[in-house]
């Protein structure tokens, strides 16, 4: 094993003894925090794949999120082990979701946010409204425990969502650097250079829209059992998804790590916007401001271009390629010349080249 | 032999506008083949009805004696049918080695199932693309810019790696639409040079191009277009000294 690799496996050693530990060292009422962190940071993943990669815009994720709430209440209020909830409600979602976007996601541009926007309006004002999903008054939800483990403590209900969300991670990494992450950046940039290149572009869309639904249903069951209670339909309304984009595109919308660090920083927030006396909306809007203003992908492309930029501080600038740039100054008297070779020219070409000197500068 | 592409009578009106008239042109494996034809000839129409992005009004396209008229640009592209886009259409996300990944799409051994689960065989898959990308881009001389945003490269070699971006999917026939369009002359006769140098008989080209010189100096053969009707066809040197042609193209400008 390379030196560079076993210090990227220690590093992801030491990040996941941290993503456990902490818990155990800092006081109980943090804990909250930390659950709803992998809350937030399931849902900001689900719009990174949709949102990030393939270029979609979906206004009904607030619904999905409390589609699962009310669901997996009701599943869990039903004796369904945690296990079956959870995957029995990622794929509801999905479900719904092929419902919403076969239809839409065959027409091409905005199709699929008027719809997702009508999918949240109905929910908020009707679906969720009705007495055999929620009715108006809250549910308790229970904290089920996972394969004998416990969820009655905050704690316990953070590490369930930590494993739930680690392998959400693996598997959307895995599905990044694969040929289906590329189809999905691919058609976002151009439908009909992909289908150029035998891509059908409608699955792939599908595709996408249906996992970042069933990844947010699934944390929506995690939600409904940190708060123990079944909030009002208007917490899952069109205003809401907004704030839930708001997630991945602070963290870093282009990428996983992104929606980890999204998540994190939205859970934590309140607390700290309490401290000042500030509303979280005000504040999330002033962090879209900044981000979009400083044009760099979130927290995570900030950082990455710092730690480029220092890493690249005293290298001499990459040189173009298909250029020759000159390395030693001109002799006095001559032009600095650039020469461009046609591109791509192979290693050990032969150029012959003639250099004059002016004999009188002007 | 792959690499026959044949339109027949192919024909496309635009609301009373005869802009392809009963067009007939035949690839044969292996050939590099023209299509010139000053502006509002009717060349991309026609590169329009033989990818697929429009129906003709008439006339049936095949591909290696297969009918592909009324498929989708994808469902062509899976026979075999590559093209480049006369405005490169490079994803502007993804580096140089991504882009030419995706043109392994088709040949890509694992599903989004296995992907997600990165199984032994979505590795193997994986390392097959790469192995080919990798093969295809010392071809194209593009092994130094591998691992490049694409945005970062010179027009000509963006132009380039949407070539071999195409010719990873194992094309049957590649199809170019005007791609020394934006190109000045040292750039568009260096694209000529580098695409006879990667061509080879398991493949045909067809060139559809406004740049009379480079056609002259890489096709075969070679249609000529005007008012979507065909008024020579031959090797460069009978399109060289066919009267009609310089009246076409030099007729009004000269005199």
């Amino acid at each position: 094993m390379s030196e560079r690799r076993a210090l990227r496996w220690t590093g992801w050693a030491a990040l996941a003894v941290a993503a456990v530990g902490w818990p155990f060292l800092l006081p109980r009422t943090t804990h909250f925090y930390g659950a709803l962190a992998t809350v937030y940071a399931l849902v900001a993943l689900s719009l990174v794949v949709l949102s990030g990669w393939t270029g979609q815009i979906s206004l009904g994720h607030a619904a999905f999120l409390g589609l699962g709430v009310y669901v997996g209440q009701r599943l869990l209020h039903g004796g369904v082990p945690l296990v079956v909830t959870l995957p029995a409600v990622a794929l509801l979602g999905a479900a719904v979701s092929l419902a919403l976007g076969i239809p839409s996601l065959r027409l091409r541009g905005v199709y699929l946010t008027i719809v997702t926007l009508a999918f949240g309006a109905a929910c908020e004002r009707w679906l969720f409204a009705l007495p055999a999903v929620r009715g108006y008054k809250s549910g308790i939800v229970p904290r089920a425990s996972l394969l004998g483990f416990p969820t009655t403590t905050d704690r316990g209900l953070y590490l369930v969502g930590l494993a739930v969300l680690g392998l959400a991670l693996a598997v959307v990494h895995n599905l990044r650097r694969s040929d289906v992450g590329r189809a999905w950046f691919a058609l976002r940039d151009s439908e009909d250079a992909a289908a150029a290149l035998g891509i059908r572009v409608a699955p792939y869309k599908i595709g996408a829209f249906a996992l970042s639904a069933a990844l947010t249903t699934t944390a929506g069951v995690l939600y409904g059992m940190l708060f123990q209670a079944t909030p009002g339909p208007s917490q899952f309304g069109v205003l809401e998804s907004f704030f839930l984009l708001a997630l991945p595109v602070v963290g870093g919308i282009g990428s996983v790590a992104g929606a980890v660090v999204g998540g994190a920083l939205f859970a934590t927030a309140q607390p700290v916007v309490n401290e000042f006396g500030v509303r979280l909306f005000l504040a999330t809007g002033v962090m879209l401001a900044v981000v979009t203003l400083s044009r760099t992908d979130g927290v995570v492309g900030a950082v990455t271009r710092l730690v480029r930029a220092w890493r690249s501080a005293g290298d001499p600038a990459p040189a173009a390629y298909g250029s020759f740039a000159p390395d030693a100054a001109p002799p006095d008297g001559a032009e600095r010349a650039v020469i461009h070779g046609p591109p791509g020219l192979p290693p050990g070409t032969r150029l012959r080249l003639r250099f004059v000197v002016p004999e009188a500068r002007r | 032999m792959r690499g026959r592409l044949e339109a027949d009578n192919l024909t496309k009106h635009f609301a009373g506008l005869v802009a392809v008239d009963e067009l007939t042109l035949e690839v044969r494996p292996g050939e590099i083949v023209g299509l010139i034809g000053p502006n509002g000839a009717g060349k991309t129409t026609f590169f329009n009805c033989v990818t697929g992005l429009e129906p003709p009004t008439a006339g049936r396209v095949r591909l290696d004696g297969i009918d592909v008229t009324g498929w989708s640009p994808a469902a062509r592209a899976r026979q075999g049918l590559a093209r480049t886009f006369q405005q490169v259409r490079l994803f502007g996300h993804l580096s140089v080695r991504e882009n030419l990944l995706l043109g392994r799409h088709q040949h890509y051994g694992a599903g989004a199932v296995q992907a997600a689960l990165r199984t032994p065989r979505a590795r193997a898959a994986e390392r097959d693309a790469a192995a080919h990308v990798e093969a295809v881009a010392e071809r194209c001389n593009l092994a130094p810019v591998l691992d490049a945003p694409v945005g970062d490269l010179p027009y000509g070699t963006q132009r380039m790696v949407e070539v071999a971006r195409a010719l990873a999917t194992e094309p049957a026939v590649l199809l170019l639409d005007e791609p020394a369009a934006g190109m000045d002359t040292t750039e568009s006769s260096a694209f000529g040079e580098l695409l006879r140098r990667v061509h080879d008989e398991s493949w045909s080209v067809l060139l559809v191009e406004h740049d009379v010189p480079l056609v002259l100096s890489v096709c075969d053969r070679i249609y000529v277009l005007e008012f979507g009707r065909l008024i020579a066809t031959g090797t460069p040197a009978d399109i060289r000294g066919d009267d009609r042609v310089r009246a076409a193209y030099f007729g009004a400008s000269v005199a």
